[in-house]
């Protein structure tokens, strides 16, 4: 079984995804998946809960990386919340924060959508 | 429930738990490990193919905590180890499946070695250049991260390749 799954909700217009388990070459194509539901859906806000997001290798970043542009094309944005700190760290490793938002609440993550 | 790895040879058929001491000598000689023990090396051969990466990092997880390191280096050569595997799986053997990659931990008295081996095409680190995330991000490509992850939370990573072999030895030491 795989120990990777996304969970999808909606805050207003923004669609928000709860990662949990492990992210690494094998699953990255689930979270590919959902986030290609989300622009096929016409939802281009996107906030990425990682709250029970217990790993993640750089073919997980890699799904960021290969969707942000063409998402903020669209006039959206993936903004990427409650990270646990050993998770974190491998985003911080590659220098995510300067190219996303990361956060310690959806709630900011929605204020910042809201304001801009 | 169907398991998932049903059309591949089932990892505790592979795993290989004969010691040859004799071998292993020879090699740890060579890898100027005379110190080390043949006990102080567990191996594990995968499939090539991602839906063994968790086994990885068990495997991983398993010996370097056995090891002592602390619970954050831990995190360091399971990542490490991941990146290095699947690099192995989409380079080296293009994303084939039926190809073997052979993983050992071996310890010795300061360090802790992951050594991964496979007979695909040879990695060049010569040839590699450090990703800027944001070229990454405007070409819309998703890799090219694993091996800057490597570099920076290793102590060494070293490739050789001898007989048709690749070899890939991550390389972290006991804090001292």
């Amino acid at each position: 079984m795989s120990n990777f799954s996304v969970g999808f909700r909606t805050n207003e217009n923004i669609q928000i995804l709860d990662l949990k388990g492990e992210l690494d070459a094998h699953t990255a194509s689930d979270l590919e998946a959902a986030i290609h539901k989300c622009q096929a859906s016409g939802n281009f806000q996107i906030v990425i809960n990682g709250g029970e997001l217990m790993y993640i290798s750089s073919a997980g970043l890699g799904v960021f990386m290969a969707y942000i542009e063409e998402i903020r094309e669209n006039g959206g944005d993936i903004k990427i919340t409650n990270l646990q700190a050993k998770v974190f760290n491998v985003f911080d490793l590659l220098g995510f924060p300067l190219l996303f938002d990361i956060l310690d609440t959806e709630e900011e993550a929605f204020t910042r959508f809201r304001d801009n | 429930m169907i398991p998932k790895k049903k059309h591949l040879p089932g990892l505790e058929t592979i795993k290989t738990v004969v010691p040859q001491k004799h071998l292993e000598r020879q090699e740890l000689e060579i890898a100027g490990l005379t110190d080390t023990l043949a006990s102080n090396i567990h191996k594990l051969t995968i499939p090539s193919s991602t839906r063994y990466l968790e086994d990885v990092r068990e495997f991983v997880t398993t010996h370097a905590t056995q090891a002592g390191f602390p619970d954050e280096v831990v995190e360091q050569l399971k990542i490490a180890v991941d990146e290095a595997c699947t690099n192995i799986i989409k380079h080296a053997y293009k994303g084939k499946g039926e190809n073997i990659i052979d993983l050992a931990v071996i310890l010795s008295a300061d360090k802790l070695i992951v050594r991964l081996r496979d007979e695909g095409v040879s990695f060049s680190p010569s040839d590699y250049k450090e990703p800027n995330l944001i070229e990454i991000a405007k070409k819309r490509r998703s890799g090219g991260l694993g091996v800057h992850i490597m570099n920076r939370l290793m102590d060494r990573v070293e490739y050789r390749t001898r007989d048709g072999v690749n070899e890939c030895c991550l390389v972290k030491y006991f804090p001292s």
